[in-house]
């Protein structure tokens, strides 16, 4: 609970003090987001499944962010920063769907 | 009574009885890595976690292993750190990017770089100038050199010059197409009237002839390095496009020129022009007229020969060489001129 709090929190600190990201980072953003949002759903499902940790969820979500920026930025040292972007949203995209629909499953019996 | 090696050769083939029908493989046995992705979408470390936690409150009676204070301190801290990075990344994609179409960009850029042009233009003059003044005190006069170098350098176009000129005006026959609206690559349609390049080189070389000592064609100054030809429907003098009505500018004596430009050969071209495909042209002669400085003097490879010494008459290349060296040295532009 103190993780889902905490980062409420922090989205709300985010949206009021609109900081500045530095260029340099910008072109990770998108798929940093992705690879969040991966994180946030793999929680949700947890909290479902009743096996939701405070701890597995931060650190998923930081590596999980970390990771995917890190990938992205090898990509683009190595000129196939496109393609690999699009494998690890498509990777991150399945799994997103798979969680959604794991949760909608305990939402609706369905 | 178990032998222990009778055992394991027992073992052995009860696994050799079960090996020879291997469990079947999986028809999607190859996509075993979309498989982890899809069937195990949650991360394990939950479902670790979930079950060390329970095996740890079955084993110690306290009930469930709390986590301790400083642990939810840093995760509390965690979280709200990642939910401050989340929200900061996604604040600056929902922005709307400063998007500009391509042509407003283009169009900028044309400007920027119009500007830029221009300004190396003039820095190149500034520089002209001041290579000049450095020139003219580095030469003494009394060796008649400075005399010498500008007459080269009017007959070489790194000066502009002014003087009594005849002024030729070479336009398309209105019955000539649009040459803007009209496929600028369609090299077609001489016949229609419209002024090409071997048109204005005759008349150019026809300018030389007659006596011109400097000639420019819409202040495009002609040296020995400006070539004037076709690409497409344009007309390019020194590189530089140009668009009708074509201006050429000739330094010298006007009325003479004039004459003689008209009893040439060129001078009967125009007239043939004139008439049969309706070229508009005019020649005036004026006072006084300018014609600028070429824009770009720069040899890469020629490199002055050295001097002959015996005074054979070539004044261009050498002029070190005294006696013949004046009057070659004005002839120059007009034989220049005459190999166009």
């Amino acid at each position: 609970m103190i993780a889902a709090v905490g980062l409420a929190v922090g989205v709300l600190l985010g949206l009021l003090l609109q900081p500045d990201v530095p260029p340099a980072v910008q072109p990770y953003l998108p798929i940093a987001v992705v690879a969040a949002l991966d994180a946030l759903f793999g929680g949700l499902r947890a909290v479902l499944d009743g096996i939701f940790d405070d701890k597995v969820f931060l650190v998923s979500f930081a590596s999980n962010v970390l990771v995917a920026a890190f990938i992205v930025y090898l990509g683009d040292q190595l000129g196939v920063g496109a393609q690999l972007s699009t494998g690890v949203v498509v990777v991150l995209g399945i799994r997103i769907f798979s969680n959604a629909a794991a949760i909608r499953r305990h939402l609706f019996r369905a | 009574m178990t032998d222990p090696r009778a055992d394991q050769q027992a073992d052995r083939q009860a696994d050799h009885r079960a090996d020879p029908a291997p469990p079947a493989r999986r028809p999607d046995a190859s996509m075993t890595l979309l498989l982890e992705v899809m069937q195990r979408p949650l991360d394990p470390g939950y479902a670790e976690v979930h079950a060390r936690r329970t095996a740890a409150s079955h084993g110690s009676a306290g009930g469930v292993a709390r986590p301790g204070r400083s642990t939810q301190v840093a995760v509390a801290i965690g979280a709200v750190a990642a939910g401050l990075a989340l929200a900061t990344a996604v604040v600056p994609l929902r922005a709307p990017g400063d998007e500009v179409s391509p042509a407003v960009a283009l169009s900028a850029e044309i400007t920027d770089r119009g500007e830029q042009a221009d300004a190396t233009v003039a820095r190149i003059e500034s520089l002209r100038a001041e290579i000049d003044a450095v020139q003219t005190e580095a030469l003494t006069d009394d060796t008649g050199e400075v005399a010498l170098l500008d007459r080269l350098q009017v007959a070489s176009g790194a000066v502009p010059v002014t003087g009594p000129a005849v002024l030729l005006t070479l336009d398309n026959a209105s019955t000539a197409g649009d040459p803007v609206a009209g496929d600028a690559r369609d090299d077609e349609g001489a016949e229609d009237g419209r002024v090409i390049d071997v048109d204005l080189q005759i008349v150019v070389n026809g300018l030389w002839a007659a006596g011109a000592e400097a000639v420019a064609v819409d202040d495009v100054r002609l040296t020995s390095l400006a070539a004037i030809r076709n690409a497409g429907q344009a007309i390019l003098v020194d590189q530089q496009p140009l668009q009708p009505p074509y201006e050429v500018v000739a330094i010298g004596d006007a009325a003479a020129m004039r004459t003689r430009f008209a009893d040439s050969a060129a001078g009967r071209y125009l007239a043939g022009l004139q008439q049969n495909y309706g070229v508009r042209a005019s020649v005036q002669g004026v006072d006084e007229a300018r014609v600028p400085a070429s824009g770009l003097l720069r040899l890469r490879y020629a490199a002055p020969a050295p001097a002959v010494g015996d005074g054979d008459g070539d004044g261009e290349s050498s002029p070190d060489s005294t006696g013949t060296t004046d009057g070659a040295g004005t002839d120059a532009p007009g034989q220049d001129g005459g190999g166009r």
